[in-house]
Protein backbone atom coordinates (compact mmCIF):
# COMPACT_ATOMS: atom_id res chain seq x y z
CA UNK A 1 0.00 0.00 0.00
CA UNK A 2 1.35 3.32 -0.90
CA UNK A 3 0.64 6.69 0.27
CA UNK A 4 1.85 9.60 -1.46
CA UNK A 5 -0.69 12.18 -0.79
CA UNK A 6 1.77 15.09 1.27
CA UNK A 7 0.00 16.84 4.66
CA UNK A 8 1.10 19.66 6.66
CA UNK A 9 0.83 19.48 10.40
CA UNK A 10 2.33 21.83 13.17
CA UNK A 11 1.68 21.16 17.05
CA UNK A 12 3.58 21.45 20.36
CA UNK A 13 4.29 18.54 22.89
CA UNK A 14 6.01 19.36 26.24
CA UNK A 15 7.05 22.73 24.46
CA UNK A 16 9.06 21.03 21.21
CA UNK A 17 7.59 22.77 18.30
CA UNK A 18 6.88 19.48 15.76
CA UNK A 19 6.11 20.32 11.90
CA UNK A 20 6.34 20.05 8.67
CA UNK A 21 4.91 17.48 5.55
CA UNK A 22 4.74 14.02 5.35
CA UNK A 23 2.32 11.44 4.06
CA UNK A 24 -1.38 11.29 5.29
CA UNK A 25 -0.23 7.57 7.27
CA UNK A 26 2.75 9.35 9.00
CA UNK A 27 1.09 13.04 9.38
CA UNK A 28 -1.88 10.50 11.20
CA UNK A 29 0.86 8.71 12.96
CA UNK A 30 2.97 11.53 14.33
CA UNK A 31 -0.05 13.05 15.66
CA UNK A 32 -1.42 9.79 17.30
CA UNK A 33 1.46 9.30 19.32
CA UNK A 34 3.16 12.71 19.82
CA UNK A 35 -0.03 15.16 19.68
CA UNK A 36 -1.45 15.54 23.28
CA UNK A 37 -2.81 18.75 23.31
CA UNK A 38 -2.81 19.15 27.24
CA UNK A 39 0.57 18.31 27.07
CA UNK A 40 1.65 20.89 24.59
CA UNK A 41 2.80 23.59 26.79
CA UNK A 42 3.76 21.40 29.62
CA UNK A 43 7.39 22.32 29.80
CA UNK A 44 8.97 25.64 28.19
CA UNK A 45 11.75 24.88 25.12
CA UNK A 46 13.37 26.36 22.10
CA UNK A 47 13.30 22.89 20.63
CA UNK A 48 11.92 22.14 17.12
CA UNK A 49 11.68 18.68 15.42
CA UNK A 50 11.08 19.78 11.73
CA UNK A 51 9.73 16.67 9.34
CA UNK A 52 10.00 16.83 5.56
CA UNK A 53 9.39 14.14 2.93
CA UNK A 54 11.19 13.66 0.08
CA UNK A 55 11.07 11.81 -3.31
CA UNK A 56 14.69 10.49 -3.26
CA UNK A 57 16.35 7.39 -2.76
CA UNK A 58 17.75 6.42 0.26
CA UNK A 59 21.57 6.37 0.29
CA UNK A 60 23.79 3.28 0.39
CA UNK A 61 24.10 2.73 3.96
CA UNK A 62 26.82 1.13 5.28
CA UNK A 63 27.94 -1.08 9.11
CA UNK A 64 24.04 -0.52 9.83
CA UNK A 65 22.38 -2.99 12.24
CA UNK A 66 19.39 -4.26 13.30
CA UNK A 67 17.65 -2.75 16.56
CA UNK A 68 14.41 -4.43 17.93
CA UNK A 69 11.76 -2.02 17.83
CA UNK A 70 7.86 -2.74 18.72
CA UNK A 71 6.78 -5.33 16.89
CA UNK A 72 9.98 -6.33 15.14
CA UNK A 73 12.96 -4.46 13.84
CA UNK A 74 14.98 -1.93 11.82
CA UNK A 75 18.08 -0.94 10.57
CA UNK A 76 20.47 2.01 11.98
CA UNK A 77 22.83 3.23 9.79
CA UNK A 78 24.94 5.93 11.96
CA UNK A 79 26.74 8.64 9.19
CA UNK A 80 29.06 11.29 10.44
CA UNK A 81 26.32 14.17 11.04
CA UNK A 82 23.10 11.49 10.74
CA UNK A 83 21.36 8.87 11.41
CA UNK A 84 19.34 6.30 9.45
CA UNK A 85 16.49 4.39 10.45
CA UNK A 86 15.79 2.21 7.50
CA UNK A 87 13.42 -0.34 6.88
CA UNK A 88 12.25 -2.00 3.53
CA UNK A 89 12.23 1.10 0.64
CA UNK A 90 11.22 3.33 3.34
CA UNK A 91 13.67 5.13 5.91
CA UNK A 92 14.24 8.20 7.98
CA UNK A 93 17.42 10.41 8.85
CA UNK A 94 17.49 12.10 11.58
CA UNK A 95 19.88 14.73 11.55
CA UNK A 96 20.56 16.45 15.30
CA UNK A 97 21.01 20.39 15.57
CA UNK A 98 21.80 22.87 18.61
CA UNK A 99 18.42 23.47 19.33
CA UNK A 100 16.04 21.09 17.13
CA UNK A 101 16.18 17.74 14.92
CA UNK A 102 15.71 17.28 11.40
CA UNK A 103 13.60 14.60 9.90
CA UNK A 104 13.67 13.43 6.50
CA UNK A 105 11.58 10.80 5.14
CA UNK A 106 12.22 8.39 2.21
CA UNK A 107 9.53 6.14 0.95
CA UNK A 108 5.83 5.95 1.45
CA UNK A 109 4.80 2.26 2.05
CA UNK A 110 3.64 1.28 5.76
CA UNK A 111 6.87 0.19 6.68
CA UNK A 112 7.82 3.98 7.06
CA UNK A 113 5.48 4.17 9.89
CA UNK A 114 8.17 2.30 12.05
CA UNK A 115 10.56 4.01 10.98
CA UNK A 116 8.86 7.38 12.05
CA UNK A 117 8.07 6.40 15.20
CA UNK A 118 11.77 5.57 16.22
CA UNK A 119 12.99 8.76 14.82
CA UNK A 120 10.38 11.25 15.91
CA UNK A 121 11.40 9.40 19.98
CA UNK A 122 14.77 9.63 18.70
CA UNK A 123 14.52 13.70 17.73
CA UNK A 124 12.57 14.49 21.31
CA UNK A 125 14.99 12.25 22.99
CA UNK A 126 17.74 14.48 21.80
CA UNK A 127 15.87 17.50 23.18
CA UNK A 128 16.81 16.00 26.90
CA UNK A 129 13.04 14.06 27.88
CA UNK A 130 13.52 10.03 28.25
CA UNK A 131 10.93 7.97 26.67
CA UNK A 132 9.27 5.75 29.18
CA UNK A 133 7.61 2.50 28.08
CA UNK A 134 5.98 1.84 31.07
CA UNK A 135 2.87 2.23 32.36
CA UNK A 136 2.57 4.64 35.59
CA UNK A 137 -0.09 5.56 38.22
CA UNK A 138 0.23 8.75 40.66
CA UNK A 139 -1.56 9.29 44.27
CA UNK A 140 -0.72 13.03 45.53
CA UNK A 141 1.54 13.90 42.57
CA UNK A 142 3.71 11.17 43.03
CA UNK A 143 4.71 8.43 40.23
CA UNK A 144 5.31 4.97 40.53
CA UNK A 145 6.15 3.57 36.67
CA UNK A 146 5.60 -0.14 36.21
CA UNK A 147 7.99 -1.73 33.34
CA UNK A 148 8.98 -4.84 31.86
CA UNK A 149 9.05 -7.04 28.97
CA UNK A 150 5.50 -7.31 27.17
CA UNK A 151 3.75 -9.80 28.86
CA UNK A 152 4.97 -8.95 32.64
CA UNK A 153 2.08 -7.50 33.63
CA UNK A 154 2.45 -3.86 33.06
CA UNK A 155 -0.92 -2.86 32.39
CA UNK A 156 -2.65 -5.69 34.82
CA UNK A 157 -0.52 -4.04 37.97
CA UNK A 158 -1.93 -0.73 36.35
CA UNK A 159 -5.38 -1.60 36.88
CA UNK A 160 -4.50 -2.78 40.37
CA UNK A 161 -3.05 0.59 41.53
CA UNK A 162 -6.06 1.96 40.06
CA UNK A 163 -8.32 0.04 42.06
CA UNK A 164 -6.51 1.22 45.17
CA UNK A 165 -6.74 4.78 44.27
CA UNK A 166 -3.97 5.76 42.14
CA UNK A 167 -4.73 7.90 38.92
CA UNK A 168 -3.46 6.77 35.71
CA UNK A 169 -0.64 8.71 34.13
CA UNK A 170 -0.42 5.79 30.98
CA UNK A 171 -0.34 2.70 30.07
CA UNK A 172 2.43 2.61 27.46
CA UNK A 173 4.49 5.72 27.36
CA UNK A 174 5.58 8.65 28.83
CA UNK A 175 7.91 11.50 28.61
CA UNK A 176 10.29 11.54 31.49
CA UNK A 177 11.93 15.25 32.19
CA UNK A 178 15.38 13.88 34.04
CA UNK A 179 16.07 16.76 35.92
CA UNK A 180 12.99 18.04 37.51
CA UNK A 181 11.32 13.85 37.47
CA UNK A 182 8.42 15.60 35.77
CA UNK A 183 6.62 12.23 33.63
CA UNK A 184 3.85 13.17 31.45
CA UNK A 185 1.55 10.66 30.17
CA UNK A 186 0.50 10.28 26.59
CA UNK A 187 -1.98 7.85 26.12
CA UNK A 188 -5.62 7.91 26.09
CA UNK A 189 -6.18 5.20 27.82
CA UNK A 190 -5.85 1.03 28.39
CA UNK A 191 -5.88 -0.39 24.99
CA UNK A 192 -7.25 -4.04 25.32
CA UNK A 193 -6.93 -6.91 23.94
CA UNK A 194 -10.06 -9.20 24.76
CA UNK A 195 -8.60 -11.17 27.60
CA UNK A 196 -7.24 -7.64 29.22
CA UNK A 197 -10.84 -6.27 28.66
CA UNK A 198 -11.89 -8.92 30.24
CA UNK A 199 -10.45 -8.55 33.37
CA UNK A 200 -10.67 -4.60 33.03
CA UNK A 201 -14.65 -5.60 33.33
CA UNK A 202 -13.75 -7.49 36.49
CA UNK A 203 -12.73 -4.61 38.26
CA UNK A 204 -14.95 -2.00 36.54
CA UNK A 205 -18.11 -3.73 35.46
CA UNK A 206 -19.36 -0.55 34.16
CA UNK A 207 -16.70 0.47 31.29
CA UNK A 208 -17.99 1.60 27.86
CA UNK A 209 -14.78 0.52 25.57
CA UNK A 210 -14.41 1.53 22.17
CA UNK A 211 -13.55 -0.59 19.23
CA UNK A 212 -10.50 0.69 16.91
CA UNK A 213 -9.04 -2.12 15.55
CA UNK A 214 -10.10 -5.74 15.38
CA UNK A 215 -10.01 -7.67 18.65
CA UNK A 216 -8.94 -4.07 20.21
CA UNK A 217 -10.79 -1.72 22.43
CA UNK A 218 -9.73 1.44 23.88
CA UNK A 219 -11.20 2.07 27.63
CA UNK A 220 -10.57 5.95 27.78
CA UNK A 221 -8.85 6.73 31.73
CA UNK A 222 -11.63 9.05 32.36
CA UNK A 223 -13.56 5.83 32.70
CA UNK A 224 -11.96 4.19 35.29
CA UNK A 225 -10.50 7.46 37.16
CA UNK A 226 -10.17 11.29 37.54
CA UNK A 227 -7.25 11.34 35.37
CA UNK A 228 -3.95 12.67 35.49
CA UNK A 229 -1.52 14.00 32.57
CA UNK A 230 1.73 14.33 34.75
CA UNK A 231 3.31 13.71 38.65
CA UNK A 232 6.66 13.70 39.78
CA UNK A 233 8.13 10.40 39.32
CA UNK A 234 9.41 9.21 42.17
CA UNK A 235 9.61 4.84 42.32
CA UNK A 236 10.22 2.16 38.94
CA UNK A 237 9.48 -1.41 39.54
CA UNK A 238 10.34 -4.02 37.21
CA UNK A 239 7.99 -6.46 36.73
CA UNK A 240 8.74 -10.24 37.30
CA UNK A 241 6.08 -12.87 37.33
CA UNK A 242 5.95 -15.83 39.83
CA UNK A 243 2.71 -17.23 41.23
CA UNK A 244 4.64 -19.56 43.54
CA UNK A 245 6.05 -17.44 45.70
CA UNK A 246 4.27 -14.37 47.49
CA UNK A 247 4.45 -11.00 46.06
CA UNK A 248 7.02 -8.95 46.99
CA UNK A 249 9.66 -5.85 46.07
CA UNK A 250 13.09 -6.32 45.95
CA UNK A 251 15.74 -3.70 46.27
CA UNK A 252 18.45 -3.55 43.56
CA UNK A 253 21.97 -3.41 43.34
CA UNK A 254 22.91 0.48 41.72
CA UNK A 255 23.72 -1.72 38.51
CA UNK A 256 20.39 -3.70 37.86
CA UNK A 257 18.70 -0.26 38.64
CA UNK A 258 20.71 1.05 35.53
CA UNK A 259 19.80 -2.06 33.34
CA UNK A 260 16.39 -1.42 34.62
CA UNK A 261 16.31 2.09 33.35
CA UNK A 262 17.57 1.11 30.09
CA UNK A 263 14.63 -1.66 30.17
CA UNK A 264 12.20 1.01 30.24
CA UNK A 265 13.88 4.30 28.31
CA UNK A 266 15.12 1.92 25.35
CA UNK A 267 18.71 2.37 23.71
CA UNK A 268 19.75 5.50 22.27
CA UNK A 269 20.56 5.64 18.37
CA UNK A 270 22.77 8.33 18.24
CA UNK A 271 26.57 9.70 19.76
CA UNK A 272 24.76 12.57 21.29
CA UNK A 273 22.05 10.26 22.85
CA UNK A 274 24.27 7.84 24.23
CA UNK A 275 26.53 10.76 26.15
CA UNK A 276 23.12 11.92 27.00
CA UNK A 277 21.53 9.04 28.45
CA UNK A 278 24.89 7.75 30.46
CA UNK A 279 24.90 10.87 32.65
CA UNK A 280 20.88 10.79 32.77
CA UNK A 281 21.11 6.73 34.16
CA UNK A 282 23.64 7.82 36.52
CA UNK A 283 21.48 10.30 38.06
CA UNK A 284 18.30 8.41 37.54
CA UNK A 285 19.68 5.21 39.57
CA UNK A 286 20.59 7.08 42.56
CA UNK A 287 17.75 9.59 42.60
CA UNK A 288 14.86 7.45 41.70
CA UNK A 289 13.86 4.24 44.34
CA UNK A 290 13.88 1.35 41.95
CA UNK A 291 13.00 -2.04 42.62
CA UNK A 292 11.90 -5.71 41.16
CA UNK A 293 8.25 -6.28 41.96
CA UNK A 294 7.91 -10.11 42.17
CA UNK A 295 4.49 -10.57 41.27
CA UNK A 296 3.63 -13.19 43.32
CA UNK A 297 0.49 -15.48 45.20
CA UNK A 298 -0.33 -12.49 47.37
CA UNK A 299 -1.78 -9.36 46.87
CA UNK A 300 0.00 -6.12 45.02
CA UNK A 301 1.44 -3.28 47.42
CA UNK A 302 -0.79 -0.73 46.85
CA UNK B 1 49.44 -2.99 21.55
CA UNK B 2 47.00 -0.87 23.19
CA UNK B 3 43.37 -1.95 23.00
CA UNK B 4 39.97 1.14 22.95
CA UNK B 5 36.60 1.26 23.96
CA UNK B 6 34.25 0.81 20.95
CA UNK B 7 33.35 4.25 20.46
CA UNK B 8 29.28 2.90 20.34
CA UNK B 9 29.36 1.70 23.46
CA UNK B 10 27.35 3.29 26.41
CA UNK B 11 28.76 4.06 29.32
CA UNK B 12 26.82 4.79 32.80
CA UNK B 13 29.48 5.30 35.51
CA UNK B 14 28.23 4.27 39.14
CA UNK B 15 30.22 4.89 42.23
CA UNK B 16 32.11 1.68 42.08
CA UNK B 17 31.31 0.29 39.24
CA UNK B 18 30.62 0.96 35.42
CA UNK B 19 27.49 -0.63 33.05
CA UNK B 20 28.26 -0.70 29.73
CA UNK B 21 25.53 -0.86 27.15
CA UNK B 22 26.25 -2.46 23.59
CA UNK B 23 23.78 -0.66 21.69
CA UNK B 24 23.99 -3.63 18.91
CA UNK B 25 23.35 -5.91 20.51
CA UNK B 26 21.51 -4.84 23.74
CA UNK B 27 23.56 -6.34 25.87
CA UNK B 28 24.40 -5.27 28.87
CA UNK B 29 27.73 -5.83 31.41
CA UNK B 30 28.75 -4.61 34.81
CA UNK B 31 32.40 -3.95 35.48
CA UNK B 32 33.43 -3.80 39.18
CA UNK B 33 35.98 -1.54 40.05
CA UNK B 34 38.89 -3.08 39.38
CA UNK B 35 36.96 -3.65 35.79
CA UNK B 36 36.55 -0.23 35.91
CA UNK B 37 39.95 1.05 36.15
CA UNK B 38 40.44 -1.72 33.42
CA UNK B 39 38.21 0.16 31.21
CA UNK B 40 39.41 4.17 32.03
CA UNK B 41 42.77 3.13 31.32
CA UNK B 42 42.16 1.19 27.79
CA UNK B 43 43.33 3.14 24.86
CA UNK B 44 45.90 4.98 26.55
CA UNK B 45 48.03 1.69 28.13
CA UNK B 46 49.10 -1.60 27.06
CA UNK B 47 47.59 -4.83 29.34
CA UNK B 48 51.05 -4.89 30.98
CA UNK B 49 50.71 -1.35 32.38
CA UNK B 50 47.05 -1.63 33.28
CA UNK B 51 48.12 -4.51 35.74
CA UNK B 52 50.67 -2.51 37.38
CA UNK B 53 48.43 -0.09 37.71
CA UNK B 54 45.72 -2.31 39.30
CA UNK B 55 48.96 -3.10 41.50
CA UNK B 56 49.11 0.39 42.65
CA UNK B 57 45.18 1.14 43.18
CA UNK B 58 44.62 -2.50 44.81
CA UNK B 59 46.36 -4.76 47.47
CA UNK B 60 47.04 -7.44 44.31
CA UNK B 61 50.34 -9.04 43.01
CA UNK B 62 51.28 -8.44 39.51
CA UNK B 63 50.99 -12.09 38.57
CA UNK B 64 46.98 -12.08 39.58
CA UNK B 65 46.58 -8.32 38.26
CA UNK B 66 48.00 -9.33 34.83
CA UNK B 67 46.06 -12.56 34.73
CA UNK B 68 43.15 -10.82 35.62
CA UNK B 69 43.58 -8.02 33.39
CA UNK B 70 44.08 -10.20 30.07
CA UNK B 71 41.27 -12.19 31.33
CA UNK B 72 39.04 -9.06 31.53
CA UNK B 73 40.44 -7.95 27.86
CA UNK B 74 39.80 -11.24 25.67
CA UNK B 75 36.30 -10.55 27.66
CA UNK B 76 35.56 -7.72 26.32
CA UNK B 77 36.75 -8.29 22.97
CA UNK B 78 34.56 -11.02 22.62
CA UNK B 79 31.36 -9.13 23.60
CA UNK B 80 32.42 -6.89 21.21
CA UNK B 81 33.28 -3.96 23.57
CA UNK B 82 36.92 -3.03 22.45
CA UNK B 83 37.99 -2.39 18.99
Amino acid sequence: MTDVSVNEFDFKLLGRQISGTASAGAVALIKRLFDFPSQANALETTWTVQVAQVQQAIPQLENSYLAAVHNGSVEIANLENSTFIKLGDNAVQLELRDSGAKLTLYGSSEGLYACVMVGMIEAIRASGLLPMHTSIASKNGVGTAFTGESGRGKTTTLIHSIKAGFSPICEDFAWLEPSSLGVFGCDRGLRCLPDTLERVKSFFPDVQPIAFEVDKHLVPFEQLAPRAWHCRLERLWTLERDLTKPTRLEVLPAAQCVMALYGATGVPLTAQTRALSSLQMASLAKRLEIRRLHIGSTVLPF
Amino acid sequence: MTKSPNPEIIVTELDDELVLLNPRTQAMFTLNGTGKLIWQHLGKNTAEEIAVKITETFEIDLETATADTTALLESLEKSGLLT
